[in-house]
């Protein structure tokens, strides 16, 4: 079973930590885009919006929790106004 | 990472609208009034529909907008439908959005609110309900 691990965070962190995840064997793919939010950091660069990277991570589910774990310690989530980590079940499997 | 430690949150959902470019900032002012935190939007661009639908394809923008909204799963429904009347998404051609459940999410939580979660269900207080008297059905 594979599951999706996204991440809302500042913007620039999304390629550190794609250069960071890019040699692990259990990660099957990583984007990162760039967008804009209103909530989810204290400056505001564009009137009540900053910018921000979206990374997702596609990875099976046995090692969900570790990269889980590993992208809330690089993001810091233990301090406000970082961003967010999240995880939903992928149904459709690629064969 | 040792002696910090992560909460997960659970009982959430993911909201994802994908429409023309510009509408993007309507659609999260309407799921702010209902009570949506915030959102995050990014641009993309479409295709499909644009080659069927308008004059020559041209009146539909492929550009889009894409927005996420994390919510939790009392309040889906209702952002849901005022995302959706926002964005005239019952109109042909004006987009489409989605609903997925989510397994878990980590965010910063402040100690005091960890502390007051975490506090025995016995202590909390009660919490006023609004009941509504089921309707009387009209006699014939």
């Amino acid at each position: 079973m594979i599951t999706e691990i996204g991440a809302f965070m500042v913007k620039g962190a999304g390629q550190e930590l794609v250069h960071e995840l890019h040699d692990d064997k259990n990660i099957l793919g990583i984007f990162v885009e760039a967008g804009r939010t209103e909530d989810l950091f204290a400056f505001r660069e564009f009137g009540s919006a900053s910018e921000n990277d979206i990374v997702t991570i596609l990875v099976e589910n046995r090692h969900a929790t570790r990269i889980f774990d590993l992208m809330c310690s690089k993001i810091g989530l233990d301090k406000p106004q970082r961003g967010m980590v999240f995880q939903m079940p992928l149904h459709k499997q690629p064969k | 990472m040792a002696d910090r430690q992560i909460t997960y949150l659970t009982d959430a959902l993911i909201i994802t609208c994908i429409v023309q470019a510009s509408r993007a900032d309507t659609i999260v002012k309407a799921a702010q009034n209902v009570g949506a935190q915030g959102a995050t939007v990014t641009y993309a661009r479409g295709t499909g529909v644009r080659e069927r639908m308008g004059l020559m394809g041209v009146t539909i923008d492929e550009q889009k907008e894409m927005v996420r909204i994390i919510v939790s799963e009392e309040q889906a429904d209702r952002v849901f439908e005022a995302m959706y009347l926002a964005g005239d998404l019952d109109k042909p051609g004006m987009g489409i959005m989605f609903m997925n459940k989510l397994d878990r999410i980590a965010t910063y939580i402040p100690d005091e609110v960890l502390a007051e979660a975490n506090k025995p269900a016995a202590k909390l207080k009660k919490r006023k309900t609004a009941t509504r008297r089921p309707t009387k059905k009209a006699k014939k």
